[in-house]
């Protein structure tokens, strides 16, 4: 098991497969990708039926509801910007779920009231008060107002994962740089947990996995707590180990030993 | 030279292509054949490889800059000889949302495309929208939306423009990762298209012109 917590993303409507699989209602598809991506190593499966429209609310409860009878108690991260839906979802998860996401942007604000009434966890994405960040000073600055916002609603910041916003290097190549250093400056600075989804970074160039793997080692390397990815890409699986031994988060490398002695290479 | 011009916009060559259209102008090259005969099959190009997956985003961005260059020589010309762009197209994404990568490719499709682009950047309420149809007097009307929580302006800003009497005055794209053709045409609108290349043809399409 490695230290840094992975949420799983395949189970997202925005993929084709699983926006059918919820169209026709179909068990099958959602119980194979939640067991892959927990057999894989994932600790929290994020849960999205945005593509849903109007049916959202009900896709997500639904999606709840398989996943936990095919894999028992699971942490569960529940997708949604609709304060219904996510009430909701919320209420059927019977392990401690992860409210994705909150924000500075005032549609928000409902989402933010249902996670301060829980005990669940809460990532926070740091836009929307002044805009969207272009650098690490300005994600830092709108993690600061969302940290405060926060805590006066009731949720403390050891519930809190600031989202570190990864965005496509292939438009501006400045973006991939200012989230790591975000990472740093926020952990530092707010002594919250902060998150990145990986696979945002590599939009619109080739080899995308290629990118993906790199960039997830820099993340652990920035002290990245948890990473929203694909756990099922043995590739990326075996980045994340080795990124934790090489910065000394495999106490004499057990762990890295553990997964390649058989493999050699 | 409108080959080399070409050749420059194709390789993302910003300066070298400004210089070019300079040195064509002087030439005494008509501006009108600068823009059909190497601007706009240029990026033509750049958009079918991009559609063919030989081109990437930052490939199509530089030559898109290059492209923009050119045409910031050219345009003044333009405008003086009296030569007609292919239409107006006024563009934005839709209100909530802050994403711009594509609908800043679709902007710069179109633009290559010989068309006149009026940007209203991100963030764009339904009210903003109308005011820019009423002012610009568009041909097209292109929204964007990378979220499903912020597509669901887009039916909204339809029903604005016919309310205030407008709809039939402007054709409306849609576009963005959640967007479908079924969405687009749920919500009346009259064209989608999957990305920013194909975006510069269905403009094309609904304008009648090639």
């Amino acid at each position: 098991m490695s230290g840094v917590l992975i949420i799983g993303e395949l189970l997202n409507s925005s993929r084709k497969k699983v926006r059918e699989a919820l169209e026709r209602k179909d068990e099958g598809i959602i119980r194979t990708l939640a067991r892959a991506q927990v057999e894989a190593g994932a600790h929290i499966l994020d849960l999205n039926a945005g593509e849903m429209l109007e049916r959202e609310a009900e896709c997500l409860v639904w999606l709840v509801e398989v996943v936990q009878d095919e894999l028992g108690e699971v942490r569960l991260s529940i997708d949604t910007s609709d304060p219904g839906a996510m009430e909701a979802a919320i209420s059927a998860c019977k392990a401690r779920p992860v409210v994705n996401s909150v924000s500075n942007e005032a549609s928000r604000e409902g989402i933010l009231e249902i996670a301060a009434r829980t005990d669940a966890e809460v990532i926070g994405l740091p836009l929307g008060w002044k805009g969207m960040p272009r650098d690490a000073a300005g994600r830092l600055e709108e993690a600061r107002e969302l940290v405060s916002r926060c805590e006066e609603t009731g949720i403390g910041r050891n519930r809190l994962y600031i989202d570190i916003l990864c965005m496509a290097v292939g438009s501006d190549q400045t973006q991939g740089l200012a989230a790591l250093e975000a990472a740093r400056l926020v952990k530092t600075e707010l002594g919250v947990r902060v998150c990145g989804a990986v696979s945002n970074v590599s939009f619109g160039l080739p080899r995308r996995r290629v990118l993906n793997r790199a960039y997830l080692a820099m993340m652990i390397a920035f002290g990245v707590d948890a990473v929203i990815m694909d756990p099922t890409d043995e590739g990326m699986r075996e980045v994340l180990i080795s990124a934790e031994a090489l910065i000394g988060q495999d106490r004499h490398c057990l762990n890295y030993i553990r997964h390649f002695r058989k493999k050699g290479g | 030279m409108l080959e080399e011009l070409k050749s420059a916009v194709l390789s993302g060559e910003d300066e070298r292509a400004a210089g070019l259209t300079k040195k064509a102008l002087e030439k005494g090259i008509e501006p009108g054949k600068i823009l059909n005969e190497a601007l706009v099959p240029a990026m033509e190009i750049v958009g079918r490889e991009y559609e063919d997956g030989e081109r990437y985003v930052p490939e199509m961005l530089i030559s898109a800059e290059a492209m923009k260059a050119a045409m910031e020589v050219l345009r003044p010309k333009l405008v003086e000889t009296g030569v007609q762009l292919r239409g107006k197209v006024v563009i934005g994404t839709v209100e909530g949302d802050l994403h711009d990568i594509g609908k800043n490719l679709v902007a710069m499709m179109l633009e290559g495309a010989g068309f006149e682009v009026i940007d209203l950047g991100v963030e764009v309420t339904a009210d903003r929208f109308v005011q820019a149809v009423r002012e610009h007097k568009p041909d097209v009307l292109g929204m964007s939306a990378l979220l499903t929580t912020t597509m669901i302006h887009m039916p909204e800003v339809i029903e604005a423009l016919k309310e205030a009497g407008l709809r039939e005055k402007v054709k409306v794209i849609v576009g963005g990762a959640p967007v479908t053709q079924e969405f687009a045409e749920k919500i009346g609108a009259d064209g989608y298209a999957p990305d920013a290349a194909s975006a510069a043809e269905v403009v094309k399409k609904l304008l009648g012109v090639n």
